[in-house]
């Protein structure tokens, strides 16, 4: 019967999940924003680094998935068709805001961390010049260093999700972890 | 391999897209070479930097603005409004109605209109389609509510569970999975806040037996004895003799504080 629970809803994988969807359950994209928000939240913030914009985005992300359901497949697997959606989200954002080349400007500290930088630990201090040198990495080597870092993703998905090839990708990490290294040892010698 | 051929797959060793016998050839080589060793060590320190750089929590808005988005939906699916399939019945397609140009024809036009909008509301049966359009945009709202509320249920910050409860508020026919989860929160939460909005939401569907049941329970299962008092003010609604019981027990009992005694005694003379 269409909208009635089953009990066993809650182990559903996320690619079942989207068939309910697909066959009208529009109820049913609730488990997917419980299973993914945060990730994808945090994808956004790692990208832009302002949280208010990353949480527009990931509720960008669920209306372009409801709106766009019938285009999902089953035979690839859900989470890399959403992460499609997330770059088109935020590639569309960042055209519609050309602010946002420029994470000098955006860039917010994390939320609930010591706001006084003479008690914070010394983990939080790491984490803070961490985050600061992703930001002011160059995007293409930031989307590809997060997605492969933080997101778990092959060269092969990451390449075709950038449409780009494999090889680019690798470079594109490589490098990317290089100049990381680079500026995080700037601004933490600057810190010093 | 030579230090180039080496350092072009130091990510691919990092992110473990290599093969066993190709990160055997790369150690082999870091081994022997100091300069690629002290290269590789670089990367891989900054790598697993980046692996303990926790993860940010999203604000409470955008659970709101979600949940917001998605029963709104629900409710335009359920109205059938911007059905491509089915158009809104009786929206002309010819002239439109014209209103009387008069204010006070206008006016009286308006009520007459609203009137008879409250009347075919009121007393004109909805067609079967109709009916079934309601009941399914009820029971789409009742279970996202219904799973809202369980996923909150089980989050380790206490506003949250709170919001959990709150949800369920607006369930109009709670499945059984609802039902559990609030006798659950009533007995087991550690926040007597939120095992007391638990209560609340229980009293709702109190006619339910599984909820009466739970309800008997809870008052043996209660550790402190205001939340006893409280679950055994809700049983005293609908069987007296249990809750005096427990009222009795606990009003005679001294480990319970004066003050709640007293107040049990009050509520002893008075209600029940």
């Amino acid at each position: 019967m269409k909208g009635k629970r089953t009990p066993a809803d809650r182990d559903l994988s996320d690619e079942q999940v989207m068939k309910g969807i697909q066959s009208g359950r529009v109820e049913m994209l609730a488990i997917l924003f419980e299973r993914h928000h945060v990730k994808l939240f945090n994808f956004f913030l790692r990208l832009c680094g302002n949280r208010v914009r990353s949480e527009d985005l990931v509720q960008d992300v669920f209306v372009r998935i409801l709106k766009y359901n019938h285009t999902y497949r089953e035979t690839g697997p859900f989470v890399f068709w959403m992460y499609q959606i997330a770059r088109r989200v935020h590639l569309d954002s960042a055209r519609r805001d050309q602010a946002v080349s420029s994470l000098e400007d955006t860039w917010q500290e994390p939320r609930s961390r010591e706001a006084n930088p003479d008690e914070a630990t010394v983990l939080e201090s790491e984490t803070r010049m961490l985050r600061r040198a992703l930001s002011e990495l160059p995007e293409k080597k930031r989307e590809a260093l997060v997605l492969s870092r933080f997101h778990d993703f092959k060269y092969r998905e990451i390449a075709e999700m950038m449409n780009c090839t494999v090889s680019t990708v690798k470079i594109l990490v490589h490098r990317g972890i290089k100049d990381l290294r680079r500026i995080y040892g700037g601004i933490k010698g600057g810190v010093q | 391999m030579t230090c180039s051929e080496s350092r072009d797959l130091f990510v691919d060793y990092l992110t473990g897209e290599l093969e066993f016998e190709q990160r055997r050839r790369i150690q082999r080589h870091v081994n022997a070479c100091d300069r690629c060793r002290e290269a590789l060590a670089d990367l891989s320190e900054m790598w697993t930097k980046l692996g303990v750089l926790p993860d940010e929590m999203p604000s409470d808005n955008l659970r709101q603005r979600f949940y917001g988005m998605l029963e709104t939906r629900l409710e335009v699916d359920g109205s059938g409004y911007h059905r491509k399939d089915t158009p809104a019945r009786g929206v002309s397609t010819g002239r439109r109605f014209q209103i009387p140009l008069y204010p006070t024809i206008r006016a009286a036009a308006l009520v007459l209109v609203l009137f008879l909008g409250f009347a075919a509301g009121r007393w004109l049966p909805l067609g079967n389609q109709g009916r079934n359009e309601v009941r399914r945009m009820q029971r789409d709202l009742d279970s996202m509510r219904s799973l809202v509320m369980l996923s909150l249920a089980e989050r380790s910050s206490p506003s949250t569970r709170l919001q959990g409860v709150n949800w369920s508020q607006e369930i109009e026919k709670p499945d059984p999975r609802v039902i559990q989860s609030l006798l659950r929160t009533l007995d087991r939460d550690p926040n007597v806040n939120v095992r007391l909005s638990a209560l609340e939401a229980l009293n709702r569907f109190s006619h339910l037996p599984s909820v009466r049941r739970g309800l008997l329970n809870s008052m043996a299962r209660q550790t402190s004895p205001f939340m006893q008092v409280a679950v055994a003010e809700q049983v005293a609604q609908w069987d007296q003799t249990a809750a005096r019981a427990t009222l009795d027990r606990l009003g005679s009992d001294p480990e319970v504080p004066s003050e709640v005694r007293k107040l049990i005694r009050s509520r002893l003379e008075s209600t029940i």
